[in-house]
């Protein structure tokens, strides 16, 4: 059963020189009680993704066509009121600032409050639960916390407040845009290790987007691959990780030096730079700098499936 | 330099682009241009009095009547455009030229500096304007100088009260780091890193200031305080309109039309230019 | 030695006039680094690597202690007699578009260093030779920072740091913003000049695989002190201080079936302004005995050397709860 399923989707901005077409063909699904990664590098098209999930596509944006449905619903067509309604409900956030959702002149403690806002409960049954989930988060003396405004605390605790912020109305769906990124390597796994506890117990689902590819690895079921407005590969972890289809994954793999064993002194890179989408290209979005292409590869391939690992490739034989 | 007449060029594209501003642009245009060749435009002498002609009402010969002096009002608003223009662009230029100035030293000197330039401008900032024109002109006696002086004392504080808040800004920025770590001198730092990237939000609002500077003059013209007759000026036109507006309304209206045109072609220019250059707008 | 610093310290001034409190970001450092030698130090957020990495440049006062490069005492030098030095050290940023002058196009961003030292002849034969040293083609000369790549910014701040041949290039998190297929780059980029141009490095980063595969030694630093120092090989292989052992256990493999076998930390990290006693890492340290306590185990000498009472053999598993 799926939480959360993408179909097609086509989403493209207005701008001064035309119009840049930021996610093409855009399909796959988010299981109930699974995480899912997102691997991308800049310009992969996460963040259009994220906010055309969320209803909160900047005014230029558009979306041409697809659908995003969620609990049989299709966002897109929601007016704005039901999908404020969604938000922060049903879906959630968590993103690389903190400060990104916290308000630094409010204390914490009224923020977790105003959070509930939607529901009955009194004032002290909210403060309880806001305790509860500090507790759950590991913040030491949550009372006290309350009180306190985000910047007196750490960069690391102010991320573990904000997931306490996100899980509190126990969505059903938590999209985690690069929550790690800034965090030292440390705190990153007490992070990830807090974020699979807290799935278990909550029993969401996790749309998680990162860049860092142990991190993906180590924390999600399911993966994709974005490049460029497309993705071009996903299915499970060890199928992406171990037996990885598209040229592109293959490439961005072996360029982690995490997985280079030869400690020779020359590191691998993809040369050359992503497309410019303001054109819609004719053929595979990554031919300009594929290892493997050949004629073919100037028509727009298809998603080619073995089994439910999918890449979109010319070169990969679907059984 | 030809990256700022390229910049300059595609600027000048996105003004005339929208409405406003093209309307705006155009006003700012028409006014300089009928500033300076005032001359040949009118024909008649803007000093030139003929009791036989007075309070004519708009003809062919006078495109605007004449005032009671019998003197061509058409040809007194011309050339009053030229102590509008001259006041303008002058004490603007002089008024930024030291706010930058101002502005750049206590941003990026020393705390003590900064207090005290502080000090400084919210002490210039507390006198209204009017209160500042008279203390003036008992200095100078009503003059340009005073006019120009006012306009000064008025606009610098604003000015370097921008240009501190940017450079303050821009003082912990990684580039101005990277410039001290490769041996650059605080004037270097001063003038190739700090400056081009403050002095922008600033040009804006200059130019959304320059109907103020054309309205202070005018006010204080109007008010007895500016330019002395016979030298023409919008504002005294107006008060010598204002007086006689019942039966010979054409003078007023000579006096405020173009005090209308000109602060309409600015603000309109400088509220594109704010649109254009404020990253957060959204296109339509 | 080509650079040194001995007991190195740097203090900040916070909290009110009334209430002045002295905050030790750099607390004690000795380090040198040969001619040709890269020296990497790493640490998390916090540990004033940074920081230190700024007074080295003279970009922040020392509050005690040397630093000798070629034998001249640099935090004694005025701003005038540093200046001779500033050709000799050169520095990148973290940011890499943010390093560069927004208004000011590459070519000239490039040149200023050779600007600023009265020696601006010559400048286009100059911006073509340091183009083609850090591989960007010619007509990038008059882009603009925001019209740049973090990789093509990237760039643009190692030719502007190597513009006068410096004997030292001090890199601030080199591959901070860069994504891993264009990190690459950058440090095969830096490890060609070293060995072209001769030069030495000082890397600071939180990035482990950077160090592996570009520095000679490293330190590892802690709440302002180096608690590690020795070659990258024997530390990687085998970590003598329990701070070292958890960093290296903490990076999340890309294999989901790697066994992990993570040394976790308590996740907090002591404020500064709050030092804990003895061994500062006592707090968190799951290898801790009495002595930790009270006693620091900090010695002075530069070279090898571990500031921990009990290093960790080779191999050493977590103690059982």
């Amino acid at each position: 059963m799926n939480i959360l399923e993408i179909k097609n989707l086509n989403v493209s901005f207005q701008t001064e020189t035309g119009d840049l077409h930021a996610l093409r063909d855009v399909s796959f699904a988010v299981p109930k009680n699974c995480i899912v990664g997102v691997v991308g590098e800049s310009g992969c098209g996460k963040s259009t993704l994220i906010n055309t999930i969320l209803g909160l596509l900047a005014q230029n944006g558009r979306v041409d066509s697809g659908e995003v449905v969620f609990h049989d619903q299709n966002l897109i067509t929601l007016s704005h009121q039901d999908m404020q309604n969604i938000r922060g409900v049903k879906i959630s956030t968590v993103f690389q600032d903190p400060m990104g959702a916290l308000n630094p002149v409010i204390s914490v403690g009224k923020q977790m409050e105003h959070i509930q806002y939607r529901s009955k409960e009194s004032r002290e049954e909210k403060r309880q639960n806001a305790i509860a989930m500090l507790k759950q988060v590991r913040i030491p003396d949550p009372e006290n916390a309350l009180m306190r405004h985000p910047h007196e605390f750490s960069g690391g605790m102010k991320q573990r407040i904000s997931i306490a912020m996100a899980l509190m109305m126990k969505p059903d769906l938590l999209i985690a845009d690069e929550p790690t990124t800034a965090l030292d390597a440390t705190l990153e796994i007490a992070t990830i290790e807090l974020l699979k506890e807290l799935q278990e117990q909550i029993g969401c689902s996790i749309l998680f987007i990162s860049h860092h590819l142990g991190v993906i690895a180590e924390l999600c079921e399911k993966v994709l691959v974005m490049y460029a407005g497309e993705v071009v590969e996903r299915g499970t972890a060890k199928q992406i990780f171990h037996n990885s289809l598209h040229p592109y994954t293959q490439k961005l793999l072996e360029c982690d030096p995490a997985r280079l064993s030869d400690h020779n002194q020359v590191l691998p890179t993809i040369p050359g730079e992503i497309p410019d989408l303001h054109h819609p290209h004719r053929g595979c979005i990554f031919f300009d700098r594929c290892h493997v292409s050949a004629e073919i590869c100037q028509t727009q391939p298809q998603d080619a499936a073995q089994g439910d690992h999918i890449a979109r490739c010319h070169m990969v034989k679907p059984c | 330099m030809s990256a700022v007449v390229y910049e300059m060029k595609k600027s000048l594209l996105k003004i005339m682009r929208e409405p406003l501003g093209a309307l705006g642009i155009s006003l700012v245009i028409l006014m300089i241009f009928s500033a300076i060749f005032a001359d040949l435009i009118a024909s008649a002498d803007p000093s030139k009095i003929s009791p036989r002609d007075r309070f004519l009402p708009p003809s062919f010969d006078h495109l605007m009547g004449t005032d009671q002096l019998g003197r061509d009002l058409f040809a007194r608003i011309l050339h009053g455009g030229r102590i509008a223009l001259a006041v303008a662009l002058f004490t603007t230029a002089v008024s930024l030229i030291i706010g930058t100035v101002l502005g750049l030293l206590a941003g990026y000197g020393p705390r003590w500096l900064d207090n005290v330039l502080l000090l400084l401008f919210d002490t210039v900032k507390s006198f209204p304007t009017v209160m500042l024109a008279l203390a003036l002109v008992t200095l100078f006696g009503p003059s340009l100088t005073s006019v120009i002086i006012v306009v000064v004392l008025v606009n610098v504080p604003g000015y370097a009260r921008i240009i501190r808040t940017q450079t303050l800004t821009l003082k912990s920025a990684e580039f101005v780091t990277a410039a001290q770590s490769m041996g650059a001198s605080t004037m270097r730092i001063l003038r190739v890193h700090m400056l081009p990237n403050t002095i922008g939000p600033l040009l804006i609002l200059v130019s959304m200031d320059i109907p103020v500077v054309i309205a202070i003059e005018a006010g204080m013209s109007f008010l007895g305080l500016g330019v002395r007759p016979p030298t023409p000026s919008w504002g005294a036109i107006l008060n010598d309109g204002f007086t006689a507006i019942r039966d010979t309304p054409w003078i007023a209206v000579a006096g405020g039309l173009p005090i209308i045109l000109t602060t309409l072609g600015f603000t309109f220019l400088g509220e594109t230019l704010r649109d254009i250059f404020d990253p957060r707008m959204k296109r339509r | 030695m080509l650079i040194s610093g001995s007991n190195v310290k740097v203090t900040f001034k916070v909290g009110s006039i009334f209430k002045p409190q002295p905050l030790l970001a750099v607390a004690g450092v000795n380090f040198d680094i040969a001619e040709k030698e890269t020296f990497a130090i790493v640490g998390e957020s916090g540990s004033g690597k940074t920081t230190l990495a700024r007074a080295i440049n003279g970009l922040l006062p020392i509050s005690s202690g040397k630093i000798l490069f070629d034998d001249a005492e640099l935090n004694t030098l005025s701003n005038k007699e540093m200046k001779a030095y500033r050709r000799q050290m050169a520095m990148i940023f973290q940011d890499p578009i943010g390093s560069l002058s927004p208004r000011m196009t590459v070519g000239n961003i490039i040149t200023e260093p050779f600007r600023i030292h009265g020696m601006a002849f010559n400048l286009d034969k100059e911006i073509r030779r340091l183009l083609s040293l850090v591989g960007l083609p010619s007509h990038f000369i008059d882009r603009y920072p925001h019209q740049l790549s973090g990789g093509q910014a990237r760039r643009v701040g190692v030719a502007r740091a190597i513009a006068l041949n410096p004997r030292l290039i001090i890199a601030d998190e080199p591959t901070a913003g860069l994504d891993v297929s264009v990190q690459g780059e950058v440090l095969n980029l830096l490890n060609d000049l070293k060995h072209e141009l001769g030069l030495s490095m000082l890397i600071i980063t939180h990035n482990l695989h950077v160090v592996r595969r570009i520095a000679d030694r490293m330190a590892v630093m802690y709440l302002g002190r180096f608690v590690e120092v020795n070659s990258t090989k024997t530390i990687f292989e085998a970590p003598a201080h329990p701070y070292t052992a958890a960093l290296l256990s903490a990076n999340p493999h890309p294999d989901p079936d790697y066994q992990h076998d993570r040394i976790a930390l308590p996740a907090d990290v002591p404020s500064l302004m709050a030092r804990p006693s003895g061994c500062e890492f006592h707090t968190r340290c799951p290898w801790v005995k009495d002595k930790c306590h009270t006693e620091p185990p900090y010695d002075i000498s530069a070279g090898g050397h571990i500031a921990c009472h009990f290093p960790l053999k080779p191999n050493s598993k977590l103690p059982s709860p």
